[in-house]
């Protein structure tokens, strides 16, 4: 009876402490750092030339703001001068889980561009990777965008929303890191904030500027950009993520 | 009743495809089997290419469904974060599609390790420390291979489809050749690219990962080729001749030659180069010189960085051969070596004539002048750069170079004087022989240290510039008028000898996020010895008779220090500098002949200021104001007179202060990517104390002699604004754009001020149409000039140019080629013989040939309607000058071009961004 009792009570110190561990997220703040490998980043030459040694790795934050419903993710705003900004782009993305809609901001040559559509479906490969980020065990899973290109994303289902850097979703659960596959760009989570975000950290407002849909802005860049080489990186870049 | 038919038929059909998905079911409980887990992650992968399907989380009774699935083989993950996961298998079929799992137990986690193990040693393979090493050779493959079919052959190597590699299971992140990347990041690039036979060796080893965010310890698995040493080896190149075919006499037939070769081999680069040509193009075009790495080829007089095919000299009839080597090596991971020599001989057959009419205070009158000038100059030019990186902060540059240079000028001048009614009354026959020869140098250290905090940065930089020049001429002038006749013959013999150095060390120091201060100290150090000798004939007619008149020796020394202080202030996308400079200037102007010293201390501060602000990459304003200050040229110095017209007198002023400028300038640009329209703008202004102005004295007969002086008021000031506005899918962009300036010059006619004002406006409009095979630009541009001056109101005419013009490029099939270049120019309100209206037509069209479009056969025409000419009009002062000069007219060439590299494949030109 004695041991009985005793396991029981071990039982439910146990499933308490069970209770505790589980107490499974569904809204926060996740700060992301990007580091981006400019010399991997840029192929053509004219473009490496702006790459040194010293500023080859560029560290940027982001922010992602999340609950069970919606999300936003931005670049955290910084007072500090930034040189040669446009080495690398900064979008925003606001996703509506509920309705599958985003609304993103493309940083296109430094003017924004509003883009309406429904949220992305990837086809992504489960590994059996594992690795720690953030405190949170993350699973690794592949998503091979085309011949040439292939993502990995480390996810924890301990984050219950499907949401990520980028814009990427899809996974059962928060995407804590991103990564090109030969490094050239990484998402990595350094901080995550429990606090419900407030409801004006997750709106995206277009303002008066035209909102295109994916297909029509892929469709506009090709046409006027397409045959120029340079035409190509501003589509590659642009795409990169869509 | 067609359309019910085909609904029902539809969702018999959808209700047959419903069938044939699965349905999975389940309930996740704890070891014990009777606590459910909540919230644990259930994923439906698909069996045969580990995609997820569909995810759910069982909910608090540790129930969880899913439903829609395809029939198919999965492999179902179930995972919460206190227990192991675990995976069930499913196989669907059409006889079992609902599965409902019974409780899936989860145990407590337990710590898994899993072991790898490669085989090893033989031959072939082998480690050495880490690294797994690969003898290529020793692996057979196809002649033709390339890496990737290598790889296929060794043991524990595995290629996949899509070119990822893994080796002994691990993923390859990385492929390198020789331990660099090979053309960027892409590991199939070097793969499906490199040929299996250039390879020595593959080794596979670890590294860390450059890329690893913090906090992760990733080590990345890399496979580095080593290449043999014939694999890095080889070249690419280009020649081409054209010739009118000798339709002129032989010394009149037109010519161009270019050969251009570039050989590589491991770290080592020599690009040879050969021009000669005796039509305008005088140098390389921009894509040749930086394909061809020809740094230094670039500073080339008539190089127009925009101009691909370089027009280049239009001053007369040119006669170039321009020829040398470049050899760049890196000597060692530290160390890189650029060494070149070049060897330039330029001929310049310069006619031209001008008139000029010229205002005094209470009459005018004429001159004419008709040059023949005949230009022959050879210079030999030696390069070297050095850069040695001494450690990772520092690294320290050498560019010594030296030029010998030697050169003829034969120059015949008629200078004719005439009256209001043109009648003449003064005629010179000059004519000026000499040959100079002259060695300088332009070299530079420059050592740059950065320190372990960001911003902290020290620079130190030396430069010489060296210039000894000797010339020895004759000179004979033959004057005739109404009241006297003269001749002069002498022989001039002149030295030229300068040295200066100049220090600067700056340094930047970061005093928080948002704020640098930048310290700077300057120092010149520079002296210049300017001898003039000037002989006339004796009783034997040997010139060595001094004429103490046109005879000096003068010394110029210079020792400049200046400090400046520089603080900028950094915020979101501002940018503040501002700053104060201590200038102190002495200057030692010494006469040899007569001992007579001149001492000048000039003590100056240098204000300076800029903001920008760029608050995107498509927009950006500038305002800037910064002043200078710089002192008079030897030249101007030299108290002695010059006598090579002597209608013309020259005369040095050895009391001649530096220079005080202010200059202000702003720009704003914008350009909006997802329209293509785009705005520039802009404006500067600059004023002038003690800017070296012109002193003239005329006599009765209208002969000067002129000198520079100290003037106050000048200025200058210009706005300009364009901008690009594309329509139909940028097929067609307009592009107006407009400026105007104004131009105050201060100068003193027989001790008199005299302003002259400019004012200048321009517009443009063009068009330019960008198809396919097609591109087009049109458009005119028109140009008013307005002179005024004080002393005298004849010279304030108006004059104007207005241009039409149309370029195109045409491509066809069977790879022809039609270029075109029009342009029609009429100039108004000069005098008479020069209001002239030109019409200038270039047409070019080409084959080319091969499959790999590297032979090309062209026939050009240039100016088909013979009528170019170099026209020219300049106010200043009292005078208006027309200026004509003969340069090369119509011209056929017949030009055929072959590009090769080692690989035989398709030379491509390097193009301009776009």
């Amino acid at each position: 009876m004695k041991k009985i009792f005793v396991c029981g009570i071990s039982a439910l110190l146990l499933s308490l402490q069970t209770w505790a561990q589980t107490d499974y997220i569904h809204a926060g703040k996740i700060t992301f750092e990007r580091r981006t490998n400019l010399e991997k980043r840029f192929t053509d030459q004219r473009m490496k030339r702006f790459v040194t040694e010293e500023n080859k790795i560029r560290t940027e934050p982001f922010a992602l703001y999340f609950n069970d419903t919606a999300s936003y993710f931005a670049v955290v705003p910084s007072n500090e001068p930034e040189e040669m900004a446009w080495l690398t782009t900064k979008n925003a993305y606001y996703q509506n889980l509920k309705d599958g809609q985003q609304l993103m901001m493309l940083a296109v040559f430094g003017q924004n561009v509003y883009v309406q559509d429904s949220l992305p479906v990837r086809s992504w490969k489960i590994t059996d990777g594992k690795r720690t980020i953030c405190g949170y065990e993350c699973r690794k899973a592949i998503y091979q965008k085309n011949d040439s290109t292939r993502l990995y994303a480390w996810y924890t289902p301990m984050l219950t929303p499907s949401v990520g850097p980028e814009g990427f979703c899809g996974l059962p659960g928060t995407i804590l890191g991103l990564a090109t596959e030969d490094g050239g760009i990484v998402y990595f989570a350094k901080k995550i904030d429990l606090t419900a975000p407030k409801q004006e950290e997750l709106l995206l407002n277009p303002g008066k500027n035209k909102v295109f849909t994916i297909a029509e802005l892929r469709q506009k860049i090709e046409k006027e950009y397409g045959n120029t080489p340079w035409g190509k990186r501003l589509f590659d870049d642009l795409f990169r993520w869509l | 009743m067609k359309k019910i038919f085909f609904l029902s038929f539809s969702l018999l059909f959808c209700s047959v495809l419903f069938a044939q998905n699965m349905k999975v079911s389940g309930r996740v409980v704890d070891t014990s089997g009777l606590t459910p887990i909540h919230q644990a992650s259930i994923m439906a992968i698909h069996l045969r290419d580990s995609v997820l399907v569909r995810y759910t989380r069982s909910n608090s009774n540790g129930e969880f469904s899913m439903t829609d699935l395809p029939l198919d083989s999965f492999q179902i993950i179930i995972e919460h974060s206190n227990w192991t996961p675990r995976s069930i298998y499913l196989m669907g079929s059409s006889k079992k599609t609902t599965f409902e799992l019974p409780d899936i137990r989860l145990y407590p986690k337990v710590q898994d390790v899993k072991d790898i193990v490669i085989t090893r040693n033989r031959n072939a393979m082998y480690f050495s420390g880490d690294t797994l090493i690969f003898v290529a050779d020793s692996f057979k493959v196809a002649e033709n291979a390339v890496v990737e079919d290598l790889l296929k052959k060794l043991p524990g190597i595995k290629v996949e489809d899509d070119g990822s590699i893994t080796s002994q299971g691990k993923e390859i992140s990385q492929v390198l050749v020789d331990g660099d990347e090979f053309f960027g990041s892409d590991p199939t690039i070097a793969t499906k690219n490199l040929a299996a036979k250039g390879v020595e060796s593959v080794q596979v080893y670890e590294k860390k990962n450059e890329d690893a965010a913090a906090g992760e310890d990733d080590k990345i698995q890399v496979l580095d080729l080593k290449l043999k040493d014939e694999a890095k080896r080889g070249y690419f190149g280009k020649a081409a001749v054209a010739s009118d075919l000798n339709q002129g006499a032989a010394d009149e037939a037109f010519y161009e030659s270019e050969l251009l070769f570039n050989k590589f081999d491991k770290t080592q680069k020599i690009s040879v180069f050969m021009l000669a040509s005796n039509t305008p193009k005088s140098s390389f075009g921009f894509g040749d010189m930086n394909k061809f790495g020809l740094d230094n080829e670039r500073d080339a007089s008539g190089m127009n960085f925009w101009d691909r095919d370089s027009r280049g000299d239009n001053s007369g009839i040119p006669q170039t051969l321009k020829t040398g080597i470049y050899y760049n090596d890196r000597l060692s991971e530290k160390v890189k070596l650029g060494v070149n020599y070049a060897y330039y001989d330029s001929r310049l057959q310069a006619n031209s004539s001008s008139q000029t009419q010229y205002f005094l205070a209470d009459s005018s009158y004429y001159t004419k002048d008709s040059t023949n000038n005949q230009t022959i100059s050879s210079s030999h030019r030696f390069n070297m750069n050095l850069q040695i990186d001494i450690d990772s902060l520092t690294k320290l540059e050498l560019k010594p170079n030296v030029h010998f240079d030697e050169g003829n000028q034969d120059n015949t001048t008629v200078n004719k004087f005439l009256d209001n009614s043109f009648e003449e009354y003064l005629e010179t026959n000059i004519n000026n022989q000499y040959d100079s020869k002259g060695i300088s140098s332009n070299s530079e250290a420059i050592l740059r240290r950065k320190f372990g905090k960001k911003d902290r940065e020290l620079e130190a930089k030396y430069i010489l510039r060296y210039n000894d020049n000797t010339s020895d001429g004759q000179l004979v002038t033959n004057t005739n008028s109404l009241t006297y006749d003269t001749i002069i013959n002498q022989r001039k013999s002149n030295n030229n000898l300068s040295n200066t150095q100049y220090a600067t060390l700056t340094y930047t120091e970061p005093l928080s996020k948002s704020f640098l201060l930048t310290t700077e100290y300057f120092l010149e150090f520079g002296n210049s010895n300017q001898a003039r000798y000037t002989f006339n004939p004796d009783l034997n007619n040997q010139f060595n008779v001094i004429d103490s008149l046109f005879t000096n020796d003068f010394v110029n020394e210079r020792f400049q220090q200046r400090g400046t202080m520089m603080l900028t202030y950094l915020y979101k996308s501002h940018r503040i500098t501002g700053g104060l400079g201590f200038r102190n200037i002495q200057i030692d102007n010494i006469n040899q002949f007569t001992e007579v010293g001149i001492n000048q201390d000039i003590s100056n501060f240098l204000p300076n200021f800029a903001y920008q602000f760029k608050p995107s990459m498509a927009k950006r304003i500038n305002i800037r104001y910064s002043t200078y200050s710089a002192p008079p040229s030897a030249n101007d110095l030299q108290p002695v007179r010059d006598n090579t017209n002597p209608n013309r007198i020259q005369e040095g002023n050895p009391d001649l202060k530096p220079n005080y400028q202010h200059q202000l300038n702003f720009n704003a640009n914008i350009w909006q990517a997802m329209t293509g329209r785009y705005i520039w703008s802009g404006g500067n202004a600059t004023f002038t104390q003690n800017a070296f102005g012109n002193s003239t004295t005329f006599d009765q007969l209208g002969r000067t002699i002129s000198k520079t002086v100290n003037v106050d008021g000048n200025m200058f000031a210009t706005i300009y604004a364009g901008g690009g506005y594309p329509i139909l899918n940028r097929k067609l962009t307009f592009e107006p754009s407009f400026n105007a300036s104004y131009f105050r010059n201060n100068n003193f006619i027989n001790n008199q001020l005299n302003a002259t004002s400019t004012t200048t406006l321009n517009g443009a409009f063009s068009i330019e149409i960008s198809l396919d095979s097609l591109e087009l630009n049109l458009g005119t541009d028109y140009t008013y000039v307005n002179p005024v001056t004080t002393l005298s109101s004849f010279s304030n005419q108006p004059y104007s140019t207005q241009n039409y013009f149309m370029t195109g490029d045409w491509r066809f099939p069977a790879h022809f080629r039609f270029k075109w270049e029009l342009n029609y120019t009429m100039n108004r309100g000069r005098a008479d013989a020069f209001n002239r209206d030109l019409f200038i037509v270039d047409l070019e069209v080409q084959k080319a040939f091969l499959k790999t479009e590297n032979l090309i056969l062209g026939l050009s025409i240039n100016d088909l309607l013979n009528q170019n000419i170099n026209l020219q009009r300049t106010v200043s002062g009292n005078m208006i000058t027309d200026n004509y000069t003969r340069i090369i007219t119509r011209y056929f060439l017949l030009r055929l071009t072959y590009k090769f590299n080692n690989n035989k494949t398709r030379e491509e030109d390097l193009r301009m961004w776009h």
